[in-house]
C-alpha cells in the first residue's frame, strides 16, 4: 500500500503561507483568502471552486469614456502564487472539463491559465452529503486525480499524498512529516436505484422524444442549477460604464434563460422551456461525452439537486429518460 | 504574454454606405499596422464587432478576401448594439475580433459552376464568395447569382451589382417581392425566380443565405433542380458571443457553430437536431 505523509496542521499551514495566498471556502461558502486554515464543513462548499478560475464576472479590458478605445487597457491575469485549501474531488474534476474549454489552442484564456498555473490545489477528503453522487462517475470522496495534494483529515492533522509533480514538491517543503500507510479510498455515493451512465448516442437519438416536454413543464428555467454547477462554462460579453470609465466584462450566463439563444432579430431556436432543459441534459450527458470520450459534463456534486426550488432531480430525470427510451427499444425489439 | 482572445483590436471606419433604410455597410481597417498587414480571412468567416461601450455582436466579414486590409461588415439595425453602430461614420473607431469559424470550401470548388441564391442582408456572407470567384475568374465555371429583396429599396450592394452584371461568364438575376412605380426589373420570391432561372446542377455547387423562410423554401428548389445535399451550402445563424467555442451559446448537438460552422452543407445540417 502506498505511503501517505502525516502532517500537523501547523506545519501544513506554515508551508502554505510560504507559498503565498491561501484560498479557502469561508463561512458563506465562498472562496476567500485567509491567514489561518479554517475547520472545513463536512461536504463541498456552496460555491464551486471554478469561481477562482472562471469567475462569475471578470474584466476583459477598460478604457476612459470618450478617450478613444485605441487606449484600451487589458485586464491583467492574476499570477499571484498561492494555494486553494479544501478543494473537493467533484469540484477538482470539474476543472479538468473547464481545462478543455479554456486551455485548448488556439484560444487559450490567459486569466484561467494564470490561475491554474499559480494556484496549488490542495484537496480535502469529504463526508458526502445527501445529494452527493460522485460514485455515479466512478470516483469517491478521497479521489486525488484532479488535485495536486490530497489530504485526509485526522484528529491531530492530516494524512497527505501528492498526485502531481508540483504536489510532490510542495509536500517536500512541509516540515516534520512522517510516513504512514494510506487507507483504501472509499467508493463514492450514488442513488440506490441508479443503473449506470446513459449511452450518449442513445440520448441524442431521442432528441425529439416527448419526455423532454413532460420534464420541461416542471422546470421554471430559473437557472440555479447552472449557476452553481462546477462544470458549467457559459458566459456573455458586455460593456458597462461607471464613473467615466467603460469596462468590457465577461459575465457568467446560463442556458436556461429564455433569451440565451435569442437573436437580435427575435428568432430563438430554444424558445420553449423544455428545449432548454433538454439542452442542459444533453450537453452534459451526450454532447460532452461524444466530443471527449471518457468525460461527462457532470461530476455528481449534487448542488443542482440540493438547490432546485422545484425539487427537480437531475439524476432521477436522466434515469427516467433512459428508462423510457430503453423500454421503448425493448418493445420494438 | 498570451493575449486574451476576448480582447478586441481597434479599427477605424474608412467608409460608410447606407444600403437601405435599416442596413449599413462599414468598410474599416485595423489601426495596428502589424495586425493589419498580417490579417487574412476566407469567405464565410465572421468577426465580433463592437461599438465601444455598447457591447459586441457577430457579423460575417463581407469584404473581398483578396484585399484583407480593407475589412467590411454589413449590419442591419435590429437591437441596441446595431443601433449604436449605426450612429458611427467614417473616422469612428470600432472594436474587432476575428476571423472565426470554418469558411466556405472555395478551394474545393475550383473548376465548378457556382450558383448563389441570396435574400436581403443574406447577400453579405455570399459577397466574399462572389469577389473570390471574380478575382480568380478562370479558375471557376459559370457564376449564377439570384438575389432578391422585399422591395427595390431593400436591395443592397448597388455598386457591386453593376460590376457583377458585366462580369464575364456571370449571370445576375435580381428580383424583388414587390416592385414600385419605378421598378422595371423582375418581381417574385427568390425560390420562384431560382426555379425559373433553372441553373444546371451539372458540375455545380449551390450556396444560399437569407431569411430563414427564404432558405426553407429555396432548399427544395435546389433539390428539385438536381443538386445533391452535399453540394448545397449555407451559413447557420446562431446567437454567438465569444466566437472561440467557449461561451456555450451556439452549441447545437455535439457542435459549436462558431468553431464547427457557421458554414455547413445541407447534408451536414440534416444530421443536426432541428434546433436552429
Amino acid at each position: 500500500m502506498a505511503d501517505g505523509m502525516k502532517l500537523s496542521r501547523e506545519s501544513l499551514q506554515a508551508a502554505l503561507r510560504k507559498r503565498g495566498a491561501i484560498w479557502v471556502p469561508n463561512d458563506a461558502g465562498r472562496w476567500a483568502t485567509v491567514e489561518a486554515l479554517p475547520e472545513l464543513g463536512p461536504i463541498r462548499p456552496r460555491r464551486p471552486v471554478k469561481d477562482l478560475f472562471t469567475p462569475p464576472r471578470r474584466e476583459i479590458a477598460r478604457w476612459k469614456a470618450g478617450a478613444g478605445p485605441a487606449e484600451i487597457e487589458p485586464a491583467k491575469p492574476d499570477e499571484t502564487p498561492g494555494s486553494v485549501f479544501g478543494v473537493r474531488p467533484c469540484d477538482a474534476r470539474a476543472l479538468l472539463l473547464l481545462d478543455r474549454a479554456f486551455l485548448q489552442a488556439p484560444y487559450v484564456d490567459p486569466h484561467y491559465k494564470a490561475r491554474r498555473e499559480s494556484l496549488l490545489l490542495v484537496g480535502v477528503a469529504c463526508q458526502p452529503g445527501p445529494t452527493c453522487y460522485c460514485g455515479v462517475f466512478g470516483f469517491g470522496p478521497d479521489d486525488k486525480d484532479a488535485v495536486d495534494v490530497m489530504l485526509t483529515p485526522q484528529a491531530d492533522g492530516f494524512v497527505a499524498q501528492a498526485s502531481s509533480a508540483r504536489g510532490k514538491e510542495f509536500l517536500a517543503s512541509v516540515a516534520g512529516g512522517t510516513a504512514v500507510p494510506l487507507a483504501a479510498p472509499r467508493p463514492g455515493p450514488r442513488p440506490e436505484w441508479w443503473t449506470g451512465l446513459p449511452d450518449p448516442k442513445a440520448l441524442y437519438a431521442n432528441f425529439d422524444h416527448p419526455i423532454w416536454r413532460e420534464l420541461g413543464t416542471s422546470c421554471m428555467n430559473c437557472g440555479v442549477c447552472t449557476q452553481y454547477c462546477p462544470t458549467c462554462q457559459c458566459f456573455t460579453v458586455d460593456d458597462e460604464s461607471f464613473k467615466g470609465e467603460i469596462q468590457r466584462l465577461r459575465i457568467v450566463d446560463n442556458c436556461q434563460r429564455s433569451d440565451f439563444t435569442r437573436m437580435a432579430g427575435g428568432h430563438n431556436p430554444r424558445q420553449v422551456a423544455a428545449s432548454r432543459l433538454r439542452q442542459r441534459v444533453l450537453h452534459k450527458f451526450s454532447y460532452i461525452p461524444t466530443q471527449n470520450p471518457g468525460l461527462v459534463g457532470c461530476t455528481g456534486c449534487g448542488r443542482c439537486v440540493e438547490l432546485c426550488p422545484l425539487d427537480r432531480h437531475l439524476f432521477a430525470d436522466v434515469f427516467e429518460i433512459m428508462k423510457r427510451i430503453n423500454q421503448e427499444a425493448e418493445r420494438v425489439a | 504574454m498570451l493575449r486574451d482572445p476576448l480582447l478586441p483590436l481597434a479599427a477605424r471606419i474608412s467608409e460608410r454606405i447606407d444600403e437601405t433604410a435599416d442596413t449599413v455597410t462599414f468598410h474599416f481597417e485595423l489601426l495596428d499596422e502589424i495586425e493589419r498587414k498580417a490579417f487574412r480571412y476566407l469567405p464565410g468567416q465572421f468577426a465580433e464587432i463592437s461599438a465601444f461601450g455598447e457591447g459586441e455582436s457577430t457579423f460575417v466579414i463581407a469584404g473581398d478576401p483578396a484585399k484583407p486590409e480593407r475589412l467590411t461588415v454589413t449590419t442591419k439595425r435590429v437591437g441596441a448594439h446595431t443601433e449604436a453602430l449605426h450612429h458611427l461614420y467614417a473616422g469612428a473607431i470600432i472594436g474587432f475580433r476575428g476571423p472565426y469559424g470554418k469558411a466556405f470550401p472555395v478551394a474545393e470548388w475550383k473548376g465548378k459552376n457556382i450558383v448563389i441564391a441570396g435574400g436581403g442582408i443574406g447577400l453579405a456572407p455570399l459577397r466574399p464568395i462572389i469577389c473570390h470567384v471574380l478575382n480568380q475568374r478562370a479558375e471557376y465555371g459559370k457564376l449564377t447569382i439570384v438575389y432578391g429583396a422585399r422591395s427595390p429599396g431593400d436591395l443592397m450592394y448597388a455598386a457591386d451589382r453593376e460590376i457583377w452584371a458585366k462580369a464575364p461568364n456571370t449571370e445576375l438575376v435580381v428580383t424583388v417581392d414587390k416592385g414600385d412605380a419605378n421598378w422595371k426589373g423582375r418581381e417574385g420570391f427568390v425560390p420562384t425566380v431560382l426555379r425559373a432561372t433553372a441553373p444546371s446542377p451539372e458540375n455545380a455547387v449551390a450556396i444560399t443565405c437569407g431569411p430563414p423562410i427564404m432558405i426553407k423554401l429555396t432548399l427544395p428548389v435546389f433539390k428539385d433542380l438536381g443538386f445533391a445535399a452535399e453540394r448545397i451550402f449555407t451559413t447557420l445563424e446562431m446567437k454567438m458571443k465569444c466566437g472561440l467555442g467557449q461561451c456555450g451559446r451556439c452549441n447545437i448537438g455535439p457542435y459549436y457553430v462558431c468553431k464547427d460552422g457557421p458554414v455547413f452543407s445541407v447534408a451536414q445540417l440534416q444530421q443536426l437536431p432541428q434546433e436552429f
